[in-house]
């Protein structure tokens, strides 16, 4: 260790770290111009978060031609990078940001007129989008765990956000409980990881793990305490239990976007955490030699069958769509970690690709949930009887949602399914291809019983008929999400290209 | 002999722990707590980190513990009322060891040259103010910045969803 070599961060990396940067300033502005300007609703937080979010997407986007991302493009030192990987999910991000943002100025339950800090609600949301990019671009386990806490900790202030709800206030001690322990069974595998290589970069990790004698037994611990905080963030069972409570607890536009957002990042953050320490490219054999070690893939396929069962069977009994939609949501973490323990670049484009489409279609059924909260103010699939024909444009795509969320043909769930069960049977792991295809089976039953309600239930004798009017942002921002989730299911190269690039870099000794 | 101090903290300050969590009290707990941080400067002194093992005390056990101790007389209520028969005679251990955890500090700050860890010996001038700073504004700058927004947004959310409490539905 050389001491007192100063080491002078290089700011010019920051030109690749503008999203980030524009998003940490939009969060300070928008509180500012919130305390600043009084009046019924927030405007000004609203647009400035707007605001942020579309420049930063638009320098994510091209962010994605930059010939540096092949190679990773380090942002002063070594902790996080910005790679094909990062760009890839630093768009999806900040795109699930920017729906969820337009769609809460709609909610009644974000701006109803009892509610309160509305402004900081909009402020926050941009937080959460750039912690959450912070952990698709960690390399290094004190940013890691550093920037889960921070997505974290938005959280739990967002699922309390109706605090005079007293569902909404449980919903967010429930994930500050669940939180913390994760977070600590996650935090003493990680300290047990730094105590057995003396490194906390991912690849001094894997270098001391290559060259040294490895105790098995100690690495089996780390690998599953480390699986277990990871699996609490993607809502594996049986890392499940906050999930279905708090998305039923939490205003609905918060819950959309922790069924995607988090997620999302809990895998890009697995994927690289796992695949450069302990599968990593270019000394393949060398990282079999660890595998063998500890079966994690295996460790991983069964948490994967479980999941996904248990998901759907409890799906099944739900009789409020949210709920249901919360328990949808846990199968398709077992879906997409089939395509993580294959250890073959099939798998993750698959994932990558699966959670593009998944994105889309999960934002849209729960915003077409938010939407009809605000006229009904119930979640009771007994409610939705007749929904088909009192407002049927928002019907008709959440009927393209929920296809695409079970997986029928024409629709983009469906590419993305099929890539993940190929992926999965190019790798012989023909038991778990078999359940995932039952699974979706049962799948189909529940979210076509959302469907059999809004348009084949006769509605009860004096039910109310009348039709339903929704805001036109609604009405925009759900055929932004359904278009392409028509689109990709006929037309997916290009984008299947950009999953494919964006693990390029990653997979390069496969 | 490093070994042995490392031992005695390590336990104890496992036992700290522990007694923080089981007592119903939560003052008490806050003093086990701070029993707990006072045995983790310990072995920062032992692992030749005298700058660590000093802000340990100072940040924790003292600055930040008194905050702990005034949020929760704020809280007042059925908190304290819970274990205030119990007071007496959890207290003492928690304000007599400290000062041995402190004596096994200063130990360790004497003997920190002969210290082997997992690098070997430590270098000289590690651990040191200069050292931290360099790192902290160096190599983990960004880290360093992330914590900052960690706890501007702890603080914000802490504010939004506690202000006002007459509206609360429980009250």
């Amino acid at each position: 260790m050389e001491l007192l070599n100063v080491n002078i961060p290089n700011w010019s990396d920051m030109g690749n770290w503008i999203p980030e940067a524009v998003l940490c300033v939009g969060f300070l502005v928008a509180l500012i111009g919130d305390m600043v300007t009084r009046g019924k609703k927030p405007v000004v937080p609203f647009v400035i978060s707007v605001f942020a979010l579309v420049t930063a997407g638009s320098y994510a986007v091209a962010g994605l031609n930059n010939p540096g991302l092949a190679a990773g493009l380090p942002i002063m030192g070594d902790l996080v990078v910005v790679d094909g990987l990062a760009a890839f999910f630093r768009i999806l991000f900040i795109f699930a940001g920017l729906a969820t943002v337009l769609f809460a100025w709609t909610s009644e339950e974000i701006m109803g007129r009892k509610r309160e800090n509305k402004g900081e609600f909009y402020a926050l949301i941009l937080m959460m989008t750039a912690a959450m990019m912070v952990m698709a671009e960690a390399r290094d386990i004190l940013m890691l765990f550093l920037s889960m806490e921070a997505v974290g900790l938005v959280s739990y202030v967002m699922a309390g956000y109706m605090r005079t709800s007293l569902r909404s206030t449980e919903a967010s001690l429930k994930y500050v409980l669940f939180g913390a322990v994760s977070s600590a069974i996650m935090l003493y595998g990680l300290s047990l990881l730094y105590g057995m290589t003396g490194a906390m970069d991912f690849a001094g990790i894997r270098a001391a793990l290559v060259s040294g004698p490895v105790n098995g037994f100690a690495l089996l611990v780390v690998v599953v305490m480390i699986i277990a905080g990871m699996s609490y963030k993607i809502a594996a069972v049986p890392f499940h239990y906050w999930c279905p409570d708090i998305y039923e607890g939490a205003p609905t536009p918060v819950s959309a976007i922790f069924s995607v957002g988090p997620k999302a990042a809990g895998f890009a953050l697995m994927i690289r955490f796992f695949y450069t320490t302990l599968a990593a490219g270019p000394d393949a054999a060398a990282s079999v030699g660890i595998i063998h070690i500890i079966n994690w893939p295996l460790l991983i396929a069964v948490i994967s069958a479980v999941t996904m069962t248990y998901g759907n069977l409890v799906a099944l009994r739900q009789s409020n769509v949210k709920r249901m939609l919360a328990y949808s949501s846990i199968a398709h973490v077992g879906y997409l970690l089939m395509g993580f323990l294959l250890l073959t670049p099939a798998g993750l484009q698959a994932i990558l690709f699966y959670l593009l489409v998944y994105t889309l279609m999960n934002l849209g059924a729960f915003f077409f949930v938010v939407a009809i909260n605000n006229h009904l103010k119930s979640e009771e699939l007994d409610d939705y009887v007749g929904l088909g024909f009192r407002t049927p444009w928002a019907a008709s795509m959440m009927v393209v949602f929920l296809a695409s969320l079970t997986g029928i043909p024409p629709f983009a769930g469906f590419i993305g399914k099929f890539y993940l069960f190929t992926a999965v049977l190019d790798k012989e792991w023909f038991w778990l291809a078999i359940l995932a295809a039952l699974n979706s089976v049962v799948g189909l039953y529940y979210y076509f019983k959302v469907v059999k309600a809004m348009f084949f239930t006769t509605p009860l004798e004096g039910a109310d008929t009348s039709p339903l009017k929704l805001h036109w942002l609604q009405y925009t921002v759900l055929a932004v999400l359904a278009i392409p989730t028509l689109v990709l299911g006929l037309y997916w190269g290009q984008f299947k290209d950009l999953a494919d690039q964006a693990i390029a870099a990653m997979t390069v000794g496969f | 002999m490093e070994g042995i101090l490392f031992w005695v903290c390590g336990i104890l300050m496992v036992f700290g722990g522990l007694m923080m969590v089981v007592q119903r009290s939560a003052v008490v707990s806050a003093v086990w707590l701070i029993f707990a941080f006072v045995c983790a400067a310990g072995i920062f002194a032992l692992l030749s980190a005298p700058f660590l093992a000093v802000m340990q005390i100072l940040v924790y056990a003292g600055a930040i513990m008194v905050l702990f101790l005034f949020v929760i007389m704020m809280l007042q209520g059925p908190v304290l009322e819970g274990g205030r028969k119990r007071l007496a005679l959890p207290m003492w251990p928690a304000v007599a060891v400290p000062p041995m955890a402190i004596a096994v500090m200063i130990i360790g700050y004497v003997k920190r040259h002969g210290t082997t860890g997992m690098g070997g010996p430590a270098p000289e001038g590690f651990g040191s103010p200069e050292h931290v700073a360099e790192l902290l504004l160096g190599k983990y700058l960004l880290a360093f910045e992330l914590i900052s927004i960690v706890l501007l947004v702890a603080i914000i959310g802490a504010l939004a969803v506690g202000k006002d409490e007459r509206k609360l539905p429980w009250k």
